[in-house]
């Protein structure tokens, strides 16, 4: 489905990303782990065109996305929860939902969706009228991946969900995004907690400084010996 | 207090507001999204003013003719302005704030200073094209208007209403005050209401708070910004129509400064919400009407722009919002031009036999037939403007827009320390002669201390605020030395400043004082190549580079920038002691903007952090005012089409826009963000 063949970033004269092959299959949940810096957050960024690859081709079904820009990107299909739970705080949290669904018309399924948001999250519910910057922590991750599902997306790309939440919330989280994969959607998730990741992940990729250091199976990564002692903190 | 006097008061207020509020909510709206104030949408405004005056003659539209056309010409010519400011701003964000985003925020502030001189221009230009136009006198600038004289009918009835209903009152409330008000809440609460229904509106919300998120929901960003700009521009349109319908006449104020108020208005109800620039923009109103029965009409200003630096120091978010949340940024970002001084031998080698030759003007210059000390000498002047400049916006990253302020200052002082019969002479009932060099010292103490008062008032503040905060005090100096005309002798000035006395010499030959001036600029100079290698200068780069970083260093940024704020508009002040005694005559105009911003295009031209850049722009720019300017216009007068003096503004503000842009895509090269 989606298809990153040696891409190069640069943050200026920063070079983040060296080189960087992905595939990700229809109908999967891929990880990416790796220590802060190793290029997680740019990947996804490259991939949405918010950062433009120096070197390099992203293939979605076919089309190749390094020329587009953002707003094409997400009308492709591609939507993104951003790290840091990133939401329009001002604006309630229907809004924000509403926002998601910008490059859509059809008014039906968006209301449809949003009910399925909020079957999803039904605190969101209760906050409907609220503003995002009010919501605590766990809410505003909810709304984010909210958000970003209003794009009714074909492929998800969430950074890093769990971060700074109560472990009984990411365990909510993570349930979620198992039934949205089951729902069909596919799911690239990027994340710190490897463990939970790789445990839900069909296959996985371990960066390091910008490149790719092991490809496997979420379960095989797992039990990787290095893995273990890198990012399990097994010895 | 008589009551019908405090209503009265109350609907001037209100109508005058009025208009300040329909501005004030497309500043608000654009301000609010990128975050950057646009200088030229006062200017916008101005301009679409003399659209809706050409308009109206050109439709010949008539109080008397049926009321049917009367009223569909004046809708027409409301589309027309509204059409008319939104494209215009949508031009300014293509030209002055694209080229820019998310690598400099100093950069669109100044490229929309140039263009909003470019506008100002085309607005005079295109006023002298009117039917009506009859040219009136100006002081300084032959075949400027004073006042406006190209009016067209009152087309708008004025109905007395208390008079229409019979009432018995002294209080006078016409209809055309109502139309006003009517306008700018219907606009006010329409705009409110887009923003919050719409699904474009929202796009605009969405955009002001996050431009990544704001992506990541599939917004087009540029799309949304440009939108925002016509929506913008399309309320500045329409306050100019009820501007120029109501007066009779297009606005003739140069709109960076008079835009200022709407910006007031904006920052006073709170950045981002129509109906609190609309309450803002009311309440402004009403003070200033109440300022000018209480006061007088000549102290407004001064209180409407005190009113705005208090606001920003105190509130940025408005009186009902909150904190601003916008991070630091790089000052000098994408302006600046790294400069050590001369280090190169050979660099030292030429400054050298530069210094001679200059030195030795007086002997080659009348040999050569180009001996012209008294230009030699002005242009000197501005060299050591550019060279005080360059201290605080090369060197310490503070963007001073009202920097000519200690020009005047330093010229006022210096006249009334060495003029015979000035005010301070009187009053002291002295009349010996004073030396030059305390003079200078005095006159560089007394502009340091309005330095330091600038630094006082933005030492807490963002870059850009300073911006806003040194033009709004550059306004109110301005004023307050108009106002006091027993000292300063109002509009007039002094005149008859005698020359330096240097060592009972006095210095009554212009090459004596173009010696004195060359001196003073080589001093200023070596000096501040010094100041870049000290410690204080390091200091002063850090703090330019990022303040925040700066700070974590240990650097005391507050110290600092009131460091500078000293140094800067100290030289200012000698400056200023040097013009008043070689030209023995000061006015108001040597505070004006229009200095401020000659001075601005030359440090940006040369390189602001360079200093043999910024006295090489100086240099240029100065002869091109003095020379070249004066020479075309004389040709071009005499073949009849029009007056290029006239244009002086448009090429500044013209070359000021290009070199910004110039040096800002210059730096492109460096991988950017996509």
């Amino acid at each position: 489905m989606l298809e990153l063949k040696n891409v190069h970033t640069y943050y200026g004269n920063i070079h983040a990303l060296k080189g960087i092959s992905i595939v990700v299959h229809e109908g999967e949940i891929v990880t990416l782990i790796g220590s802060n810096g190793a290029g997680k957050t740019t990947t996804l960024r490259t991939i949405q065109g918010l950062l433009r690859p120096r070197e390099g081709s992203i293939i979605l079904r076919g089309e190749e996305l390094t020329r587009l820009q953002p707003h094409e990107i997400v009308q492709r299909g591609i939507s993104q929860s951003p790290e840091g739970r990133l939401i329009f705080s001002k604006m309630t949290v229907r809004e924000n939902l509403e926002m998601g669904a910008y490059q859509r018309k059809d008014k039906d399924g968006i209301a449809r969706d949003m009910e399925h948001v909020f079957s999803l999250f039904p605190r969101l519910k209760e906050r409907i009228s609220q503003r995002g910057g009010t919501l605590s922590g766990g809410e505003q991750q909810m709304l984010s991946m909210g958000r970003a599902l209003m794009a009714r997306p074909r492929l998800m790309l969430l950074d890093e969900p769990s971060m700074g939440l109560a472990p009984i919330l990411v365990d909510q989280i993570f349930d979620i995004i198992r039934t949205l994969n089951g729902d069909g959607t596919t799911i690239l998730l990027v994340e710190q907690n490897a463990r939970l990741a790789l445990g839900i992940a069909n296959r996985g990729y371990v960066l390091e400084t910008g490149e790719i250091a092991l490809v496997g199976e979420g379960k095989n990564l797992l039990n990787n010996p290095s893995v273990k002692a890198a990012y399990l903190g097994e010895h | 207090m008589d009551p019908s006097i405090l209503l009265t008061l109350i609907f001037i207020g209100l109508h005058n507001g009025a208009m300040i509020a329909l501005s004030a909510v497309g500043v608000s709206l654009v301000f609010g999204t990128v975050r950057i104030l646009n200088l030229a949408q006062g200017d916008v405004f101005s301009l679409a003013t003399v659209l809706v005056t050409t308009l109206v003659s050109a439709l010949f539209l008539k109080p008397d003719m049926p009321p049917a056309l009367l009223i569909a010409g004046l809708v027409g010519t409301l589309i027309a302005s509204i059409c008319f400011g939104a494209g215009l701003n949508a031009g300014i964000e293509r030209l002055a704030f694209k080229p820019f985003r998310n690598r400099s925020r100093l950069a669109p502030l100044i490229a929309t200073l140039g263009l909003s001189f470019v506008l100002y221009q085309i607005s005079l230009i295109w006023r002298t094209t009117s039917r009506s136009w009859v040219p009136g006198e100006h002081r300084s600038v032959p075949g400027l208007p004073e006042v406006p004289t190209d009016r067209i009918p009152d087309l708008l009835p004025s109905v007395d209403l208390f008079a229409a209903f019979g009432i018995q009152t002294s209080i006078v409330l016409d209809v055309k005050d109502v139309i006003a008000l009517l306008i700018a809440i219907a606009f006010a609460f329409g705009v409110s209401a887009y923003l919050r229904r719409s699904r474009s509106g929202r796009a605009i919300r969405a955009a002001s708070e996050s431009e990544m998120l704001a992506q990541l929901s599939g917004i087009h960003f540029d799309r949304t910004m440009l939108k925002t700009f016509a929506l913008g521009g399309g309320l500045a349109g329409a306050a100019a129509f009820v501007f120029a319908i109501y007066y009779a006449r297009p606005f003739g104020q140069h709109g960076a400064q008079s835009g200022l108020l709407a910006f007031a208005a904006a920052i006073l109800g709170g950045i981002g919400s129509p109906i609190g620039a609309l309450a803002g923009g009311l309440f402004l109103g009403l003070i200033a009407a109440f300022s000018d029965f209480f006061l007088d009409a000549r102290w407004t200003p001064v209180v409407v722009y005190g009113m705005l630096i208090v606001l920003l120091i105190v509130r940025p978010g408005g009186i009902a919002g909150h904190a601003d949340d916008a991070g630091t940024f790089s000052a000098r970002d994408a302006l600046t031009v790294a400069s050590r001084g001369l280090q190169s031998k050979r660099a030292k080698q030429v400054a050298l036999a530069l210094f001679a030759a200059l030195l030795l003007y007086p002997l080659w210059g009348p040999a050569l037939g180009v001996y012209q000390p008294a230009i030699a000498t002005s242009v000197l002047v501005f060299v050591l403007l550019a060279l005080g400049l360059n201290i605080l916006l090369g060197f310490a990253g503070l963007l001073d827009l009202g920097y000519a302020v200690n020009f005047g200052v330093g010229a006022y002082t210096a006249a009334l320390l060495t003029q015979p019969f000035s005010a301070l002479r009187l009053a002291l009932g002295w009349q010996g002669t004073i030396d030059f060099l305390p003079v200078m010292a005095i006159s560089a103490g007394v502009a340091a201390l309005f330095g330091v008062a600038n630094a006082l008032l933005v030492s807490r503040m963002r870059s850009d605020y300073l911006a806003i905060v040194t033009l709004a005090f550059g306004l109110i100096v301005r004023q307050v030395i108009v106002n006091v005309d027993a000292i300063t002798g109002g509009n007039n000035g002094i005149a008859t400043v005698p020359p330096p006395v240097i060592l009972a010499q006095s210095l009554n030959t212009p090459a004596a004082r173009y010696l004195l001036a060359l001196a003073v600029v080589t001093l200023v100079a070596i000096a501040s190549l010094r100041l870049l290698r000290s410690r204080v200068g390091r200091a002063f780069l850090a703090m330019g580079d990022d303040e925040l970083a700066a700070q974590s260093s240990g650097v005391n940024t507050a110290h600092y920038k009131r460091m500078a704020f000293i140094l800067g508009t100290g030289i200012a002040g000698i400056a200023g002691a040097l013009y008043v005694s070689s030209f023995n005559y000061v006015d108001p105009d040597s505070a004006d903007f229009r200095i401020s911003m000659m001075v601005l295009a030359m440090v940006v031209l040369g390189g602001a952090g360079s200093v043999p850049g910024v006295m090489a722009g100086a240099v240029i720019i100065s002869l091109y005012d003095r020379l070249v300017i004066p020479a075309l216009g004389d040709l071009i007068a005499r073949s009849g089409v029009f007056d290029i003096r006239q244009v002086s503004y448009l090429t500044f503000g013209l070359a000021l826009y290009l070199t910004v842009l110039w040096r800002a895509l210059r730096r492109r090269g460096a991988g950017e963000r996509a």
